[in-house]
């Protein structure tokens, strides 16, 4: 009798340890990936879309993904922001070739022209009746059966979010108080900027990068840079949180005093003694009420809200296969600051992006990591620092936000 | 634009064909020696090509295009340039790699005796251990030289590139 196939799909059977295990197929499998873009991107979930400020006016748009679904943002006459699939409802074409731009008034697919207004609905089907009484839609042919797939477009103090499900509750419920109060931070309602995007294409699970930033273990002791100039240390005051359902996080951290201590001593390579030739780089100002000075929160599925210091980005995750993901940044300030905060925020930017002296670590080690579990399915990870459960700390040397996380996910995958 | 135009060599200050074509391998010889030193030399020494109050930026094409200021790299002065030499040698994690410049299509825009004012394309090829080469960046490079002694100093490189979409990790710079 032939043994059973490690790995078979109909074999996903999650580590009985529980979410203090994850196995190594979640990162490789292409079921596995099939499944979430179905039951996660495609389901009851907000994934970040982008910025109103990046639509301003009617007929503006912009493409990006949802998972790796494309989709489009546009304004329309009314100003309701709208997401609809970039795919066309004829054929399937990609009707919208533009990255982004302005004042369109109607989106024409170039394969039939199939025309859309800017609220999705077909306007116009090129021969609908045919050409002298030949060819031509069937009698029944009805308009309002072919208008572009829309999403639920939730809008929240300038950000912009949409779900495949329209049967999605507000944005407010779904993120819930204790995570909002930290989205509220730094999206008070106050005008937004965008700064700039970067784009990096990674070999590696897309989860990976949740877990990443889930993951302050690490932050202390990889991020020698981070540690060397004190803007993130392990006996920094901080804490992390988690919302009911696992899959939201934030953590919460205070720059700290340069020095030596048993919070450096375990790190290999401690550079206390390091200082910058050009200090402009780093000289982060004050702007947001309380004591933190670095707020990541993971938000499901797709988003991660990055304020270190004076930096801020919104970190879209984008799903190319199950051992591929983009990362999209847009780096952002107020559209009302003094010219020298957008200045600090710019320079800071030295230590995000694909050329961060803190994230080009972090870039690295998600390749590494898929190329270690990549081709060892049947392994899985030990995820117990701190404890066995998810819960609230207030200290950062814990695993805890990564559990939380599998929990959710395992619910929602069914695994 | 006509033939005549577009090959005429764009140098509005440069007395004669011969002193332009001597300018332009100059700065042939500059980014020869530049490229040689990321990608085979000691990258400590990188700072050197530039002047003191030196402004180096890689900015991906789109927020160029679109006016954005924000950049992948942005360094001032000497200061910033060396900070991201210590950073690559000290503080940053990332698996070894070659990378290799190749560098083309030099044109001289401008000299006002002072400053020069130059373009170039750019390639930069990389190649991790045990994986296959890709190219990791193209794009121009938008150039203000100085002489400072005789010798040519960047006072202002921005590298701005077409290949958006970034293949993981921008280590050393372009």
């Amino acid at each position: 009798m032939a043994t059973q196939l490690k790995n078979d799909p109909l074999n996903y059977i999650w580590p009985e340890e529980g979410h203090t295990r994850v196995p190594y197929w979640v990162y490789s499998s292409p079921e596995i990936y099939k499944r979430e873009m179905e039951v996660i991107f495609g389901g009851p979930a907000y994934s970040f879309i982008g910025f109103e400020c990046e639509i301003p006016n009617s007929g503006d748009f912009r493409q990006t993904k949802v998972g790796d679904k494309p989709v489009i943002f546009t304004r329309d006459e009314t100003g309701q922001v709208r997401v609809f699939a970039n795919r066309c409802a004829h054929r399937g074409v990609q009707f919208c070739y533009e990255p982004h731009g302005k004042g369109k008034t109607e989106f024409i697919c170039p394969y039939h022209q199939w025309t859309y207004n800017l609220k999705g609905d077909v306007i116009a089907v090129p021969f609908r009746r045919g050409i002298h009484k030949q060819g031509g839609m069937p009698k029944d042919f009805d308009m309002k059966n072919h208008h572009l797939q829309q999403l639920k477009v939730a809008t929240y103090n300038g950000t912009i979010f949409a779900s495949f499900d329209h049967g999605m509750p507000s944005f407010e419920e779904y993120l819930g108080p204790k995570m909002l109060h930290w989205v509220n931070r730094v999206f008070n309602g106050r005008p937004l900027k965008v700064l700039g995007y970067e784009r990096q294409r990674l070999r590696s699970n897309w989860k990976l990068m949740f877990e990443n930033i889930k993951d302050p273990y690490h932050a202390s002791l990889m991020h020698v840079f981070l540690v060397s100039f004190s803007l993130f240390r392990a006996d920094n005051p901080s804490k992390v949180q988690l919302d009911a359902t696992g899959l939201h996080g934030v953590q919460i951290s205070q720059r700290g005093e340069k020095k030596e201590d048993e919070a450096t001593s375990d790190i290999r390579q401690n550079m206390a003694h390091l200082t910058l030739a050009n200090p402009n780089m780093l000289q982060p100002e004050k702007e947001f009420p309380g004591e933190a000075t670095v707020v990541m929160q993971t938000i499901w599925p797709n988003l991660i809200i990055q304020q270190q210091s004076n930096t801020l980005a919104m970190r879209q995750i984008q799903c190319v296969s199950p051992e591929e993901f983009e990362l999209h940044w847009t780096y952002f300030g107020y559209a009302d600051e003094s010219e020298e905060m957008t200045m600090k925020r710019l320079r800071q930017a030295n230590l995000m992006g694909p050329a961060g002296y803190v994230s080009s670590d972090d870039s690295e080690v998600m390749e590494a990591t898929q190329f270690g579990v990549s081709k060892y399915p049947e392994a899985k990870a030990f995820v117990e620092m701190g404890g066995r459960d998810f819960e609230d700390t207030d200290h950062m040397v814990t695993e805890s936000m990564i559990r939380g996380f599998y929990s959710g996910y395992r619910k929602i995958m069914g695994l | 634009m006509d033939v005549d135009t577009m090959t005429k060599p764009a140098h509005p200050s440069a007395k004669s064909a011969v002193e332009a074509r001597a300018l332009r391998a100059d700065i042939y010889d500059f980014n020869s020696a530049y490229a040689a030193c990321i990608d085979d030399g000691d990258i400590m020494q990188w700072p050197d090509f530039f002047t003191e109050d030196a402004i180096y930026k890689v900015i991906p094409r789109e927020n160029y295009d679109q006016g954005l200021p924000l950049a992948t790299i942005f360094a001032e002065g000497r200061g910033g340039l060396i900070d991201r030499t210590v950073a690559i040698t000290k503080t940053t994690v990332f698996r070894p790699r070659y990378l290799r410049h190749f560098i083309s299509n030099i044109r001289v825009l401008g000299s006002d005796g002072e400053l020069i004012r130059a373009e170039a394309n750019y390639m930069v090829v990389e190649t991790l251990t045990n994986d296959l080469t890709r190219i990791l960046s193209v794009g121009r490079y938008m150039d203000t030289f100085r002489r400072v002694d005789g010798m040519l100093k960047l006072k202002e490189r921005l590298c701005v590139y077409d290949s958006e979409m970034v293949p993981a990790t921008v280590v050393y710079p372009f």
